[in-house]
C-alpha cells in the first residue's frame, strides 16, 4: 500500500512540472484578440502596402422564382480578383453564415 | 456592408466571397443549442452544398453584393489570413489598403474611412507606402476545426 501511494507521489512530481512548463509556453504566446487561449496559431494579418494575393473563384449565379424566393445556384463563370481591381478599388467581404 | 456597398457601389467593387462554416453545426444533431438559430449551418463538403448555404445567407442577411464562392481547398480564406470573418479594401494597384478580421472582421466603418482615401487619390494608396511582395501563404489547409455545439 504505503508502496503504491509513493508511486502516485513520484507520477505526481513528474506531471506537475510539465503541466505548469505548458501552461507557460502557452501564454508566452502572443495572441490577436478574440483568439481562443491554446488555440491554433492563425498565421500574420496583411500588412498595409503588401501586394494583395490573387485568387480565382466561382460565381454564385442568383435567379428569383415566380413566388419570388432568391435562387442561388454555382456559376461555371470564375471572377479573378486581378481582373477587378485594375478597375476600381475592391473591397472584399469574406464570411460563413455561422 | 451592405449598406457600404449601396453608398460606394459606383465606385468601389464589392465582393462577399462565402467561405467554408467557421461554426459548423454538429452533423445530424437536431435541436441541439445551435439548432436553435435560424442560420444553423453545417461543414459544406461541395462547392454545390456551399453554394446553397451561401444563397441562404444572403437571403437571409439581405445582401444584394456579388457573390462568390470559396474553393473547397480555401483559397480565399488563405489568401485573406481569415479568421471567422475578415474584410480587405484593395487599391487599383493591387496592392492591400485594408485588412481586418475576427469575430468583428467586417469593420465597415473602418474599411469606408479607406475606401475615402484611396478615391481622393484617383483608388490608389499614397506613393509613401512601399510595395511588398506577398507574405507566404500558409503551407496547407488548416485541419477542420471539430464541428461546436454550443
Amino acid at each position: 500500500m504505503l508502496h503504491r501511494v509513493r508511486r502516485l507521489e513520484r507520477r505526481r512530481l513528474l506531471v506537475l512540472p510539465a503541466a505548469t512548463l505548458v501552461l507557460l509556453q502557452m501564454a508566452a504566446v502572443p495572441r490577436e484578440p478574440g483568439a481562443r487561449p491554446g488555440g491554433r496559431q492563425m498565421p500574420p494579418p496583411l500588412a498595409i502596402g503588401q501586394k494583395a494575393s490573387d485568387v480565382e473563384l466561382p460565381r454564385l449565379a442568383l435567379t428569383k422564382a415566380k413566388d419570388g424566393t432568391l435562387l442561388g445556384a454555382l456559376s461555371s463563370e470564375k471572377v479573378k480578383l486581378s481582373s477587378v481591381w485594375p478597375k476600381k478599388p475592391l473591397c472584399v467581404f469574406l464570411s460563413s453564415y455561422t | 456592408m451592405q449598406a457600404l456597398y449601396e453608398a460606394y457601389k459606383d465606385k468601389v467593387a464589392f465582393l462577399f466571397v462565402y467561405t467554408r462554416e467557421a461554426h459548423p453545426a454538429r452533423e445530424g444533431k437536431e435541436g441541439g443549442a445551435r439548432a436553435r438559430t435560424p442560420n444553423e449551418v453545417g461543414a459544406t463538403k461541395t462547392l454545390q452544398e456551399r453554394a446553397l448555404a451561401a444563397t441562404d445567407c444572403i437571403r437571409g442577411l439581405k445582401f444584394t453584393l456579388p457573390v462568390l464562392i470559396d474553393t473547397m481547398d480555401s483559397q480565399a480564406w488563405n489568401a485573406f489570413r481569415m479568421h471567422q470573418a475578415a474584410t480587405a479594401v484593395i487599391d487599383t494597384d493591387g496592392r492591400i489598403a485594408f485588412h481586418s478580421r475576427g469575430p468583428g472582421g467586417a469593420q465597415p466603418q473602418e474599411a469606408e474611412k479607406v475606401l475615402k482615401q484611396l478615391l481622393a487619390n484617383q483608388g490608389k494608396l499614397g506613393a509613401d507606402v512601399p510595395l511588398s511582395e506577398p507574405a507566404a501563404e500558409p503551407a496547407a489547409e488548416p485541419p477542420a476545426r471539430r464541428p461546436t455545439t454550443r
